[in-house]
């Protein structure tokens, strides 16, 4: 037991991270937050969906909300990414609502990025961002977004639970 | 441009509450180990052998006829260039072909160089049955000394019951291969027990109410 407590008080210094094509930007998530990345599927439509919602998936004997995070962002339709995508299933935060789960459209394949503590890692600290990102990296001479997960929870909210 | 250390600490922070929130997996689809079979029809018993072990199924070709051979010969045929011998199963079981001459083919074999043409009363296709559902099985009967196993079929409707869905039988009676409906209808729950006919209007039934639910 004490071990394991040893364990968790060691600091991280590398984190494995997926970065991921939404159609408008490069999404860095860190593994923990990704549940499961499954091939594309067909959505099934529901009513009273927010626009930004391309309908409902099964996976794992459960239907989650397949979200066009680009569309979510914007507040537009969720667009048609066509058969060459992967779908993202995400953990949620559960704040406010009943989805445990959630998938977002990858356009093509995500790729895997090791964030370390002391690499080559910044931000350029812009201000009014996009919704939903928290902040701008910058690697290796390349930009990538962090997600704002607690931001997301409200989006997740406002999706009703599937009947 | 922010410090890398303060990016850092941000991603750090969301992997730790990733790590305290985040539930298991949902348990993943069960996936059911199946072998590919095909299924054919001889003596009015249904039988099935390895897709691996056949080499292709014919419609019985004409055949050249040999002197001196056993009347289940049927003779050799010229199938893409190289001669098949063609044997009557049934007649070197004992028996004689039962079903209608069209619905007949040839399951033919290639063993330790022999190439080999077995005339059958029909083919039924390609069936998928579960691994964990064969019992080794001591068949009486013409092709007894060649049966390895049986699959009655009660296992695969135990399977679909347990995941909510219907198991309608055939009529032992009126089925020409009734150990399977008789299996499963004597180990496993069934919706609905009928003639060909009345399964057909069952479906049309079940199909119509359920566009009249969807509209």
């Amino acid at each position: 037991m004490s071990l394991f407590f040893l364990d968790q008080q060691k600091p991280i210094e590398q984190i494995d991270c997926l970065v991921v094509n939404t159609g408008q930007l490069e999404l860095l998530l860190p593994m923990p937050a990704v549940a499961e990345i499954i091939h594309n599927q067909p959505a099934i439509s529901g009513e009273k969906l927010p626009q930004w919602v391309a309908g409902w998936i099964e996976w794992r004997h459960l239907n989650i909300p397949l979200i066009d995070f680009a569309a979510m962002q914007q507040d537009r339709p969720a667009g048609n990414f066509g058969s060459s995508t992967r779908i993202l299933v995400l953990n949620s935060f559960c704040e406010g609502h009943s989805h445990k789960y959630y998938a977002i459209i990858s356009k093509g394949f995500p790729h895997t990025l090791q964030v370390e503590a002391d690499g080559d890692l910044s931000s350029t600290g812009a201000t009014g961002l996009d919704a939903c990102i928290k902040i701008d990296l910058v690697k290796e001479g390349k930009k990538f977004f962090l997600p704002d997960f607690e931001a997301i929870e409200p989006y997740l909210a406002k999706i009703p639970l599937y009947f | 441009m922010a410090d890398g250390t303060d990016v850092f600490a941000a991603l750090s922070k969301l992997v730790k509450r990733f790590g305290t929130s985040s539930q298991g997996l949902p348990a993943q689809k069960e996936i059911v180990k199946t072998e590919k079979l095909i299924s054919f029809s001889l003596l009015d018993r249904e039988y099935v052998i390895a897709l691996s072990e056949v080499n292709e199924v014919l419609e019985v070709p004409k055949c050249t006829k040999l002197p001196r051979v056993k009347s289940w010969v049927i003779g050799v045929a010229n199938v893409r260039g190289r001669l098949l011998p063609v044997i009557d199963f049934a007649e070197f079981l004992g028996n004689k072909l039962t079903g209608p001459a069209r619905g007949r083919r040839v399951l033919v074999f290639e063993v330790a160089n022999n190439y080999l043409g077995l005339i059958v009363d029909h083919v039924n296709g390609i069936r998928a049955l579960p691994v964990d559902s064969y019992q080794p099985a001591s068949e009486k009967g013409p092709l007894g000394s060649f049966i390895d196993g049986k699959d009655d079929g009660s296992k695969g409707c135990q399977t679909i019951i347990d995941r909510g869905g219907l198991v309608w039988v055939q009529k032992p009676d009126v089925c020409t291969a009734p150990a399977m409906p008789t299996a499963v209808l004597s180990s496993s729950r069934v919706d609905f027990v009928g003639t060909v006919a009345q399964l057909a209007d069952r479906v049309k039934m079940e199909t119509l109410q359920m566009e009249a639910c969807s509209q």
